[in-house]
């Protein structure tokens, strides 16, 4: 059962590490937009709001990446796990 | 209805075609052996083809015609939503998807009930599904109200009637085998009409996002039809309709934790094969709603350009008329109408048809989980034979999607995603709470699992119904973000109390268990 607690323990470790970030990226953009409203307005990149970039567009390609690459390596922490249960 | 409007015979077709496909399909798979089959289709579903359905069972009429709507009606402020959707699955991904899969029930309650060995707890459970589904439901019955009844000429609660007898019996003969099937057609038909609603702006006529958004900011003039002062640059800047800061974070909270407590979502992790299959399920689904929240807010942008410019870009009295009067819900058909005539108007509104019938159907099934298997024949009849478990489930469909007529009467003067992020709230408050910790913290108890329901239930309700009857600081736009958070709260003093008055026996006995299964291995 130590060998479970462990394995529990490195798996919500792994997602924490993955999940805090992302979500306060997610909502360090809102805070950024919301509260710094006149400068994040202000600037445009190739003649594109950067509020629109963070919030309608950017967001997205981010998110696939970082998630694919997550629910590979989240699968291959299963996979060892499932290896090591059956040696033992 | 106005003269020179026809009802789009493209629209009839694709419907009857989608109608036809269902009576086909709910035949198929109308013989359901045992109660997994009805609501889990025996667990076997692929994750591209899970993830097709849920996604259509994610992008309900909220999605289709509420975001590209909100987004018409507060430009900028409007994609929170957007986003708020499409993040919500982050959270399932990292901390549900997987290890509930695992677990292996039927239903959310079952979770709850098994995990802290209480009949109080499934009781709650039960009440939170019903509680969030129909509160999602509404907005479904609204859209299909509005959309069919403009549209097929038919009027409101004629429309809702139809639309709630429809689902009503694919879902009870078919079960969760013929709606995934039938979702994964749906889907496809949704999301092609939005695909077509961004690409014929975008890349026939040459509306790029950039040109769009700087025209709007530089608007400033009366709108037409109703004489209103429009204020452009307000309409593309952050805070033009969520002026509260404390609001806005409340909701965008609520959007993205909300989706990780939907049960008609939840459910379907429960048809993945295995754990892993959950989570890759997980991954297709964010790529497809992923494009689709791109997609949406632009079409709303685009609405209020082309409307904005009225007779200078030759948007028709009619599609003028249905802008100015309820915009908010009909910025999409009037997109179709606009840019494709009646062909790409006939396929928004099978889109529209599409999005409300796979998200109602969802909802259908979660609640006859609920009442059928959770409360019928956990709570009241454990022996009752498998054979009776499925004509229950039935009987369940039968009385859930019937109460979408009500739901939809009820719900007919409001706005759609807003109405959709309070299920959400409900959902961020009620379950994702309790699913998280009881996945995730071993210390807690049954008492912190039954704390953490009744404040999400409660607490809720009362802000979202009875806001009005709260002191000022009290009163949120959408409160999920802040009842999540009491809800956490609830559960970890309610657990820690009973484990510092009963010690070890607080914890549930087989904790240690339950936590091998969760995380562990995959059982075979």
């Amino acid at each position: 059962m130590d060998r479970i607690e462990r394995i529990r323990k490195r798996q919500l470790n792994f997602a924490l590490g993955i999940g805090i970030p992302y979500f306060a990226f997610v909502i360090g953009i809102f805070l950024l937009v919301y509260l710094a409203k006149e400068t994040v307005t202000s600037v445009n990149i190739l003649d594109f709001p950067l509020h629109y970039w963070l919030v309608a567009v950017a967001v997205y390609p981010i998110t696939w990446a970082l998630f694919i690459w997550y629910v590979g390596k989240a699968n291959a922490i299963e996979d060892e796990i499932e290896t090591i249960a059956q040696g033992d | 209805m106005e003269a020179g409007y026809q009802i789009p015979v493209t629209a009839l077709v694709l419907i009857g075609l989608m109608l036809a496909f269902t009576v086909v399909t709910t035949v198929m798979f109308r013989k359901q052996k045992t109660s997994a089959d009805y609501y889990l289709a025996g667990r076997k579903v692929n994750s591209f083809i899970n993830a097709s359905a849920i996604s259509s069972d994610y992008l309900s009429a909220a999605s289709f015609l509420g975001v590209a709507g909100v987004a018409f009606l507060f430009g900028f402020d409007g994609i929170i939503y957007a986003l708020g959707f499409f993040v919500g699955y982050i959270a399932l991904l990292l901390f549900l998807a997987s290890p509930l899969r695992k677990f292996g029930r039927y239903t959310v309650p079952d979770f709850v009930s098994e995990r802290f060995h209480s009949k109080t707890a499934r009781i709650l459970g039960v009440i939170g599904v019903l509680f969030v589904s129909l509160f999602y439901m509404a907005p479904q019955m609204l859209g299909a109200g509005k959309v069919m009844g403009l549209l097929l000429g038919m009027e409101y609660d004629t429309a809702i009637i139809v639309i709630a007898l429809i689902i009503t019996v694919y879902v009870t003969v078919g079960g969760m085998k013929g709606t995934t099937v039938n979702q994964l057609v749906q889907f496809w038909i949704l999301f092609g009409a939005m695909f077509l609603l961004a690409f014929i702006p975008f890349v026939l006529k040459g509306y790029t996002y950039t040109d769009v958004v700087q025209f709007l900011a530089n608007f400033k003039g009366p709108e037409p039809e109703t004489g209103k002062m429009f204020d452009g640059a307000a309409y593309t800047a952050p805070a033009f309709w969520l002026t509260s800061l404390k609001d806005t974070l409340s909701l965008l909270l609520a959007l993205m934790f909300g989706t990780a407590g939907l049960p008609h979502i939840l459910v379907r992790f429960y048809t993945a094969p295995d754990g892993k299959a959950a989570r890759r399920t997980v991954i297709y689904v964010l790529l497809l709603i992923g494009m689709f929240y791109i997609l949406s807010p632009y079409v709303g942008h685009v609405i209020r350009y082309i409307y904005l410019q009225g007779d200078v870009l030759g948007v028709s009295q009619h599609q003028m008329t249905w802008l100015a009067e309820n915009g908010q819900n009909l910025a999409v058909p009037v997109a179709g109408s606009y840019f494709g005539g009646q062909i790409l108007l006939g396929i928004v509104v099978a889109g529209a048809f599409a999005a409300i019938l796979s998200t109602v159907a969802g909802l259908i099934i979660a609640c006859a989980g609920a009442i059928g298997h959770d409360l019928v024949v956990n709570v009241f009849n454990p022996n009752m034979p498998e054979i009776t478990r499925v004509k229950v489930a039935r009987v369940a469909s039968v009385f859930v999607g019937l109460l979408g007529i009500p739901l939809g009467l009820w719900a007919e003067n409001m706005q759609i995603a807003i109405l959709v992020g309070l299920a959400f709230a409900i959902a961020a408050s009620t379950f994702f709470p309790v699913l998280v910790m009881g996945v995730w913290w071993p210390r807690m108890t049954k008492n912190g699992a039954c704390a953490g329901l009744v404040v999400g239930i409660i607490g809720s309700f009362a802000m979202i119904l009875g806001k009005e009857m709260l002191p000022s600081f009290l009163q949120f736009t959408n409160p999920g973000g802040f009842v999540m958070i009491l809800s956490f709260i609830a559960i970890y003093v309610a657990s820690k109390m009973e484990v510092a008055a009963k010690g070890e026996a607080a914890l549930p006995h087989d904790t240690k268990e339950v936590m091998a299964i969760l995380h562990g291995p995959e059982q075979a």
